[in-house]
């Protein structure tokens, strides 16, 4: 595989930045919206706004390692307490598809959206099934993988950062803020169990960003190469 | 004036297999269906509560001692359901090489029955490890363990749609030469969680369930799954022909009461497979046995494909196997393809007067070319599947 798509907007939010704002999500849902549900809202807006497109137009693919792991510990600990009485509204936000469906809803948008989950592999498995739907579907797509800090009952000893990053890709266009190409990696690039499952996503929007020709390990045996993109004097001129 | 009979386009189904409350083989699975056995059976599992529940009858097969560190239910089941897919697997990677075969599969539960039982320990039991028992991608590290292939792996997780959503993934990766075949399919195993999260939403029976009647008052759920081999190309009696998929945008858990949302994706299925509405032969439908999800869903066939196909749930039999829910009804779409009979869809009668589909709770005579299958989702995720006879 060496389909070559340009990237036309990025966000990225980490531990230590401000709470997300998740701006696209109505006050009430964003007031509800778990750790994992914010920060992909937040990186939808950020990577849609940079590329001037409007995210209720656009297919998506979401990517977590693990997912909704702060509302399943609510889960769990509810279903061990007297009664074992689950929460219906934590429930249904349980759902590793839970961000896709409620900025679907949040959005009125109907279109295509998947949710994936490949260990450290997470960032590469969503970025070819987001490039193996655009050679079908020629145009954009949003890339938006994330996941949570570790929660202790489950994951003892574990101690990385939650993080979140999206991409807005486009194979038709012909410009943006860089290229990217999906490449085999000749070696698998062992990854770090102290980092954060989808850590490859905000080492490619820092790539992107710093606008040098790079490789980025992606884990499972695959690479992102990053060519950035030359911008025309007046970009708007090329629309 | 006659059409000429176009040839079935698609990616060939090379093997298959699926286990369920019905049975550990697809034979058994299959025999079980078709003579109108319910493997539904009320159960204590989440007392107090009282409903039915599908599950897989005896013991499962143990994991090789290579992969024994990855030890649930859910691998089990792995194990079950990729030995007799073997032969073809193996083949498989011989013809393409291991990295030329994908795996890709359909969970909502992964492990978390084993994080539900080591939670309720106190403290961690030793050999519970979060990324081997609780994670989606543990079942794509046993199956690769198991099969041998290496090719591109994750888990498709979006709900009760996620087991169709695979057949999407499948399509995307040969048609774009990432790979040669891909194994899919989904697995899912009763949970606590998810039992009582059903219940939690008042969607849940207190008796097997009973899709598409009157008087029907909520699903039951079940657990086990289904495997399939897709090559770009092969021998097949069955071809994948048409995928669609999209969201209602309307809801977390209900779906749009006009069924816009079911009837959008398989619009999008058959124009992917470039079939004509007439053209289908049968709908093994989501059909929960939930009163608005029948309901809408019976709006969205009648919108789409009119009131003259005959339309099938087979959830009375296995239950909702949520995330693996469509991949065993893929099995049975097929089987209706093959066999040209459909099975029975229990406990549909008496049928709810607002549902006028052509429901049978007997097993019909019916040859069928190409067989829609649909899943519908929390969150307004849509799926929907055509299978069609090669020849």
């Amino acid at each position: 595989m060496s389909a070559s798509v340009y990237v036309r907007g990025i966000g990225g939010w980490e531990a230590g930045a401000a709470k997300p704002a998740a701006a696209l999500l109505p006050a009430r849902m964003r007031g509800r919206a778990s750790p994992l549900t914010s920060m992909l809202a937040e990186v939808v807006e950020q990577a849609t706004r940079a590329a001037g497109v409007d995210a209720a137009t656009l297919p998506s693919v979401f990517g977590s390692a693990y997912g909704e792991m702060n509302t399943t510990g609510a889960l769990l600990a509810q279903l061990w307490a007297a009664g074992a009485q689950l929460s219906p509204a934590k429930f249904q936000a349980s759902v590793h598809n839970t961000a896709a469906a409620q900025l679907s809803i949040a959005l009125h948008n109907s279109r295509f959206t998947t949710s994936i989950a490949a260990g450290h592999d997470t960032v590469a498995m969503s970025l070819i099934e987001a490039t193996c739907w655009l050679a079908r579907n020629p145009g954009q797509i949003l890339v938006a993988c994330a996941d949570e800090a570790p929660i202790q009952v489950l994951q003892p000893g574990a101690a990385y950062s939650p993080l979140a990053a999206a991409f807005v890709l486009d194979n038709v266009s012909g410009h943006g803020l860089a290229r990217i190409e999906l490449m085999p990696a000749d070696t698998c690039g062992e990854a770090g169990r102290a980092e954060n499952p989808c850590a490859a996503a905000l080492a490619l929007v820092r790539a992107i960003t710093a606008s040098q020709s790079t490789d980025v390990a992606l884990h499972g045996g695959w690479r992102a190469r990053v060519e950035p993109v030359a911008q025309p004097a007046n970009s708007g001129a090329h629309e | 004036m006659g059409r000429a009979v176009k040839a079935t386009q698609g990616y060939a189904i090379s093997a298959y297999t699926g286990a369920c409350a019905l049975g550990a083989t697809r034979e058994q699975v299959l025999a079980a269906l078709y003579g109108g056995q319910s493997g539904l059976a009320l159960s204590q599992f989440a007392e107090p509560l009282q409903t039915a529940l599908g599950a897989v009858p005896g013991p499962l097969p143990e994991l090789p001692a290579k992969l024994r560190s990855f030890d649930t239910r859910l691998a089990r089941l792995a194990v079950l359901l990729s030995e007799p897919l073997q032969p073809q697997l193996s083949a498989a990677i011989a013809r393409y090489g291991a990295s030329r075969v994908g795996i890709v599969v359909a969970s909502s539960t992964g492990g978390l029955s084993a994080s539900e039982q080591a939670f309720g320990a106190g403290t961690l039991p030793a050999d519970y490890s979060f990324e081997r028992s609780h994670a989606f991608y543990a079942l794509v590290e046993v199956l690769r363990g198991l099969t041998g292939a290496r090719g591109p792996g994750y888990v498709v997780s979006t709900a009760c749609s996620s087991a169709n959503k695979v057949f999407g993934s499948a399509q995307r990766l040969l048609s774009s030469g990432v790979v040669d075949a891909v194994l899919v399919g989904g697995i899912d195993t009763l949970c606590q969680i998810t039992v009582r999260g059903f219940h939690s939403l008042g969607i849940l029976s207190a008796r097997p369930c009973r899709p598409f009647a009157s008087d029907r008052d909520g699903t039951s759920i079940g657990e086990g799954g289904a495997l399939l081999l897709i090559e770009r190309a092969g021998e097949a009696a069955v071809l994948l022909c048409g995928v669609g998929e999209c969201s209602d945008a309307h809801h977390m858990t209900q779906p749009a009461p006009d069924g816009s949302g079911a009837a959008a994706a398989m619009r999008f299925a058959l124009a992917d497979a470039g079939l004509d509405p007439s053209e289908i032969d049968h709908v093994n439908a989501h059909g929960t046995g939930t009163p608005l999800n029948d309901i809408a869903e019976a709006r969205a066939i009648d919108a789409v494909l009119g009131r003259g196909v005959p339309v099938v749930s087979t959830k009375g039999a296995t239950g909702h196997m949520l995330g693996a829910a469509a991949a065993i009804e893929a099995l049975f779409a097929i089987a209706a393809i093959e066999r040209g009979q459909l099975p029975p869809s229990l406990g549909c009668a008496p049928r709810d007067p607002e549902i006028q589909l052509a429901i049978s709770a007997e097993p019909r005579a019916h040859a069928c070319r190409y067989v829609i299958s649909n899943a519908l989702a929390f969150g307004g995720s849509n799926a929907s599947v055509i299978f069609g006879a090669a020849s």
